[in-house]
């Protein structure tokens, strides 16, 4: 019965986040430039919410730590190095529809990529700490896993901050 | 009737915004830095050791808790642990032991009385 619960109340979570996502595309009552409205905490929040729902999702997987395990050191400071960019890229860049274009590209890199990308390495973090990923690794392991699972996490805060 | 024309809107830096930056340009300086640290230095191989951590009597024997430490660098797959008490060998597989990390496996013994397993690492394999 508490596994059961246990299992319910984690589920409820990514649940929940997707019924986020599912209002706020698909309500018709939204006004137009109503995102604009959005102070820097909530931007951010909207950003640790994305990371954790993918995260969440994929925290659990065995594939995940394989990655990890297969992954060098060298070959995960690049993956770091990449999510960094694709979340910058795909935010402020990429030209998709919701993205910032009052901040000029040092400025968003500064208060909204860093930032974010402390908040994906956080979340996988937890998530992986939630679901015993972590248990009995080493500092240099678990530096892997986390950054192997930030990079999805990455993808989910820049999808995030434009959905939202 | 006229409009005012509002005056454009000068985004100020506040200090929550260069807290965050400053918080998030550590966080990732020191995630890179225990990644490079190992990087830039020899990988050394799995370093592998067994040893009983505790032991309880069940209705399917004597059920040993073994703690198996990776000493090396590297991740160590596959990895097999077997236990010895006279004639009776059993064994079993653990998926991963991270580098510098540890795993528990357990093994069970059919033995009357209270056993002293001699313990061993049969072999990995690479991830």
């Amino acid at each position: 019965m508490t596994s059961a619960a246990g299992q319910i109340a984690l589920q409820a979570v990514p649940a929940a986040l997707g019924a986020l996502v599912a209002r706020r595309q698909l309500s018709g009552d939204i006004a137009e430039g109503e995102e604009d409205e959005a102070s820097y905490p909530d931007e951010l929040f909207l950003m640790f919410a994305g990371a954790l729902y993918f995260a969440m999702n994929l925290a659990s997987t065995e594939e995940m730590r394989l990655i990890a395990y297969l992954a060098t050191p060298l070959g995960a400071v690049g993956l770091l190095f990449l999510s960094v960019v694709l979340l910058h890229l795909i935010v402020f860049e990429a030209g998709f529809a919701g993205q910032d274009e009052k901040a000029t590209p040092l400025r968003a890199f500064l208060d909204y990529t860093l930032p974010g990308y402390a908040f994906c390495l956080s979340a996988s973090f937890a998530m992986l700490w939630t679901f015993g990923g972590l248990d009995g690794h080493g500092l240099q392991s678990v530096a892997a896993n986390v950054v192997v699972l930030a990079f999805p996490a990455s993808l989910g805060a820049a999808a995030a901050r434009l959905l939202v | 009737m006229t409009r005012r024309k509002s005056p454009p809107v000068r985004r100020t830096v506040s200090r929550l915004q260069c807290a965050c930056a400053l918080a998030g340009f550590l966080v990732t300086v020191f995630v890179i830095g225990l990644l490079a640290r190992s990087a830039f230095g020899d990988m050394e191989p799995p370093d592998l050791s067994a040893h009983a951590v505790s032991m309880r009597r069940s209705s399917i024997g004597w059920i040993v808790a073994v703690k198996v430490t990776n000493g090396g660098d590297l991740t160590a797959a596959g990895v097999e642990i077997e236990g010895e008490v006279g004639d009776e060998r059993v064994g079993t597989t653990l998926d991963y032991v991270p580098g510098h990390g540890e795993k528990q496996a357990t093994l069970v013994f059919t033995a009357a009385d209270r056993p002293a397993p001699q313990l061993r690492i049969a072999g990995w394999s690479e991830p």
